[in-house]
C-alpha cells in the first residue's frame, strides 16, 4: 500500500438490464415479485459493467483510461469516487479525493457567475475559504471577468463551460478522478485545459484521465489502462494501450499490412517500422514505410502515393514517390513488370503525438491522374511523446504544442542594429 | 465506504477511503455529514437565492402567503362556515398557528421527498452524503417558518392575544418536532420516490389525507366527544399535538394539559428513526436507479 495513492482489487459491478432501473411502477415491481415464472425475471439480464479489474496507481502518477464507449471507464471512477458501489472487489483510496465525471454539475442557471464558483466549488469538496482564495485565479482561468455577475443562463455555452472547468481546475485535491472534460470549448481552450492537467498533474497529484482523445492521453499519461466490455485488456505504456485502443474505430493498430495479387498495378504489402512497443513510434524517431507494389504491365507509369490521417480523419499530409516517376522530356516512361518497393522515410519529430492513419493510393499521372489500388488506413499507429531528451516538448518544459503536425524546422535569428536605449 | 484508519505522515493524516460493497448497517454516518456541512449550506443558499430570484415581490412572498390564506379561511370557516376556536383565542391568531406549523410540515415533506429525484443528476455524478440534500432543504423550510412566525407575533399583537415572549420561544421547539416528523417521513418517501415514482402521487395524497385528521382549520376540541380518536391522532399525529399544544399556550385560557407535546415524542422519534433507517439502508444504489 505504500505510495500507492489508488489500489483496485477484483473490482466488478453488475448492473440490472431492462426498464426495472427507471420508471418502475409500484404496480410492475409487484407483478414481478408474485410472478412465479422466476426465469421470466432472470430474463431481464444484468450486465457486467466492471468485472474484476485489479491496478494500482501511484501516488503522483498520471493514468489514463482508455476503452470504446460501454467498456466501464465511467462505472470504474463511479465506483471508485463512491457514487456507486461496487458489487464485489474492493478498492483503497489514500488522500482527499475528488471526482469530475461532468463539466457543470450543479451549475444552475438562475444564479450569477460569482455565485455558481461558490456552488460548484462547494460540490467538489472545496471549503467557502478555499474557494475565495484561489477565486481570482478561476476566473481569470475562464476568461469571464466582464460577466461575474450575469445569470450563467445568459453566458454563451463556451463561457460556461470555460467556467465550469476552470472551477474544476481548481479543486485542491490529492487524488482526482477526471471523466472525458477536455472537449470543451475551442482549440485555445482546450490547449489551456490540457496544460492545466499537466500542471496539477506535476503538483503531486494523482490523476486518474479518462478520454477518447487518444492525443491527450499519450500527452498526458505514461501508462494507461485499457478496457474492453467491462474487462482489464491491458495495463502499460500509454502508446501501446492507445494503438490497441485503435480497435475501438479503427479495427487495431497495425503495422503490416498484405494485399492480394490480382493482376494490374497492386498494393501486395506495407509495413510501417514502429519503434515502440505495439502499434507505437516514439515522436522523435524518423519513421519508415515500405509499400511493395506490383506492376503487371499495365503499360503506365505507376507509382505510390501515401496518405496520413488523424484520428479524427483530417488529412494531415500526403506524399507521392516522384522518384519513380521519372519526369524526362517526353514524359516518364512506362514502369517495367515485376514488384517494386518504394520506401518512405520521415524524419523524427514531424508528427505530433496521437494515433496515425496511413492510406495507398497506387496510382499514375500520366498523361492524367488514375487510380488502380486504393487502401484506406493500411496502416494504423500511434505515435508517442514521453517528453524524453530529443522531445520538441521536452525542450519546452513538457507544455502542449498544437498543431496537427509538429515538424522541427530551422530557425534563425539575429540581432538587429537600434537606438541603444 | 467509510474512512477506516489514517495514516500518520510529516504532514497530516491521510485518509484511507475503502470501496467495497456494504454489509450490514452502515451508520448514521454523522462525522461524514458534519464534514460536508458547508455543502448543505451552499444547497440552501442557492435555493434560497434561486426561489425570488427574477420575481417581483420577492421576500414578501413569505409573508402574502400566509397572511392571504388567513384571511380566507377566516372568512370561509370562521364567518361562512361557523367553526369556532372552541375558546376565546380569536379565529385569524387560532388559524394563522395552524397554517404556521402545517406549511412547515408540507414544505419539508415535498421538498425532502422530491430531493432525491430533484438532484438526480448531481447524484450521479458526484460522491457526497445524500442526507446533505434533505437537510439543506429543512433548513430551507425553518427560514419559512422564522419568517412566518414574525407574522403571528405581529397578529398577536394585533390582536391583543394572551402573548409573552415564552410562549414565541415555546414555538420554536415545537417547530422542530414538526420539522423531525415530516424529515422522516419525507426520507421514506424520497427513498421510494427514487424507485418508484409512485411516491411523488402518494406525498400529495398523504397531504391531502392529512389535512382532515390535522386540526388546522378546526380546534381538537371538537373531537372531545370522541376521547379515543382524539387520544390516537395525538399520539400519531405529532403535527396535531403541536399545533393543539401551541395554541393551548398562546390561548387566554387555562392550560388544561400542559404536557400534551410529549405525546408527541414517539410518533415523532420513530418517524425520524424509520426514515434514517430506510434512507440510509438504500441511499447506496440510488446513483444506479434514480
Amino acid at each position: 500500500m505504500e505510495n500507492k495513492a489508488i489500489s483496485v482489487h477484483n473490482l466488478s459491478k453488475r448492473y440490472r438490464l431492462g426498464r426495472d432501473s427507471a420508471y418502475l411502477t409500484l404496480v410492475e415491481e409487484m407483478r414481478g415479485f408474485w410472478s412465479r415464472d422466476r426465469k421470466s425475471r432472470e430474463g431481464r439480464g444484468e450486465v457486467l459493467a466492471l468485472r474484476g479489474v485489479t491496478f494500482d496507481v501511484e501516488e503522483g502518477e498520471v493514468l489514463g483510461v482508455i476503452g470504446r464507449n460501454g467498456s466501464g471507464k465511467s462505472t470504474l471512477l463511479k465506483v471508485l469516487a463512491g457514487i456507486t458501489l461496487p458489487s464485489s472487489g474492493r478498492a483503497e483510496v489514500r488522500g482527499r479525493c475528488a471526482s469530475l465525471l461532468e463539466v457543470g454539475t450543479g451549475f444552475h442557471g438562475e444564479l450569477t457567475g460569482r455565485e455558481n464558483i461558490f456552488l460548484n466549488g462547494a460540490i467538489l469538496g472545496m471549503s467557502r475559504s478555499d474557494v475565495r482564495r484561489r477565486f481570482d485565479e478561476i476566473v481569470a482561468f475562464a476568461e469571464v471577468e466582464r460577466f461575474l455577475d450575469t445569470p450563467v443562463k445568459r453566458y454563451s455555452s463556451g463561457m460556461y463551460m470555460r467556467l465550469a472547468f476552470a472551477v474544476a481546475a481548481h479543486l485542491s485535491a490529492d487524488v482526482l478522478l477526471v471523466d472525458e472534460v477536455l472537449a470543451v470549448g475551442d482549440a485555445a481552450f482546450q490547449r489551456k485545459c490540457l496544460d492545466k492537467m499537466r500542471e496539477l498533474a506535476s503538483g503531486g497529484r494523482t490523476l486518474l484521465f479518462v478520454s477518447h482523445n487518444m492525443s491527450a492521453i499519450t500527452t498526458l499519461c505514461r501508462r494507461a489502462l485499457l478496457l474492453e466490455a467491462g474487462e482489464l485488456l491491458g495495463a502499460g505504456d500509454a502508446g501501446e494501450m492507445a494503438s490497441k485502443n485503435l480497435a475501438a474505430s479503427w479495427g487495431g493498430g497495425r503495422t503490416v499490412y498484405e494485399g492480394h495479387s490480382q493482376g494490374g498495378a497492386r498494393l501486395l504489402g506495407a509495413r510501417a517500422l514502429v519503434s515502440g512497443p505495439g502499434a507505437s513510434h516514439d515522436i522523435r524517431e524518423p519513421l519508415v514505410l515500405e509499400a511493395d507494389v506490383e506492376m503487371a504491365g499495365c503499360g503506365m507509369p505507376v507509382t505510390c502515393q501515401a496518405w496520413f490521417e488523424d484520428e479524427w480523419g483530417n488529412t494531415l499530409f500526403s506524399s507521392v514517390d516522384t522518384s519513380a516517376a521519372q519526369v524526362g522530356q517526353g514524359g516518364p516512361e512506362e514502369s517495367p513488370s515485376g514488384i517494386m518497393r518504394h520506401r518512405l522515410r520521415i524524419p523524427g519529430n514531424h508528427f505530433a503525438e496521437g494515433p496515425i492513419r496511413v492510406g495507398f493510393d497506387i496510382c499514375s499521372f500520366w498523361p492524367r491522374y488514375q487510380s488502380f489500388d486504393v487502401v484506406d488506413g493500411a496502416l494504423r499507429f500511434v505515435i508517442i511523446d514521453n517528453c524524453d531528451p530529443g522531445s520538441i516538448r521536452h525542450t519546452l518544459n513538457g507544455s502542449t504544442i498544437s498543431g496537427v503536425i509538429r515538424p522541427q524546422f530551422l530557425w534563425e535569428r539575429e540581432p538587429l542594429p537600434g537606438p541603444q536605449p | 465506504m467509510s474512512v477506516l484508519s489514517g495514516e500518520q505522515t510529516e504532514r497530516q493524516v491521510v485518509p484511507i477511503r475503502v470501496v467495497s460493497p456494504r454489509r450490514g448497517w452502515p451508520g448514521l454516518g454523522l462525522g461524514e455529514l458534519w464534514r460536508y456541512r458547508e455543502l448543505g449550506l451552499a444547497f440552501a443558499r442557492r435555493d434560497l437565492t434561486v426561489r425570488y430570484r427574477q420575481t417581483l415581490l420577492g421576500v414578501s412572498w413569505a409573508i402574502l402567503q400566509p397572511l392571504v390564506l388567513t384571511g380566507i379561511f377566516t372568512f370561509v370557516f370562521h364567518k361562512v362556515s361557523g367553526i369556532g376556536t372552541g375558546d376565546s383565542t380569536p379565529y385569524p391568531v387560532f388559524i394563522l398557528i395552524g397554517l404556521v406549523f402545517w406549511q412547515l410540515f408540507v414544505s419539508v415533506l415535498n421538498s425532502v421527498s422530491g430531493s432525491m429525484v430533484g438532484n438526480a443528476n448531481m447524484i450521479q455524478k458526484i460522491y457526497f452524503p445524500r442526507l446533505v440534500l434533505p437537510l439543506s432543504m429543512a433548513i430551507l423550510s425553518l427560514v419559512d417558518f422564522l419568517v412566518a412566525l414574525i407574522l403571528l407575533s405581529v397578529a398577536l399583537v394585533y390582536y391583543d392575544a394572551h402573548f409573552t415572549l415564552l410562549s414565541i420561544l415555546f414555538i420554536i421547539p415545537l417547530g422542530l418536532v414538526v420539522l423531525a416528523s415530516a424529515m422522516g417521513l419525507g426520507l421514506v418517501l424520497a427513498s421510494l420516490n427514487v424507485k418508484f415514482r409512485d411516491a411523488r402521487f402518494l406525498t400529495g395524497f398523504l397531504v391531502s389525507l392529512l389535512l382532515f385528521v390535522t386540526p388546522v382549520i378546526y380546534p381538537l376540541s371538537y373531537l372531545d366527544a370522541y376521547p379515543t380518536l382524539r387520544e390516537l391522532i395525538l399520539w400519531s399525529n405529532p403535527v396535531a399535538t403541536v399545533i393543539t399544544s401551541a395554541r393551548a399556550f398562546i390561548s387566554p385560557d387555562v392550560l388544561t394539559e400542559p404536557f400534551m407535546i410529549v405525546k408527541a415524542i414517539p410518533a415523532t422519534i420513530a418517524f425520524l428513526f424509520v426514515g434514517v433507517v430506510v434512507f440510509r439502508k438504500t441511499e447506496d444504489y440510488f446513483a444506479d436507479m434514480i
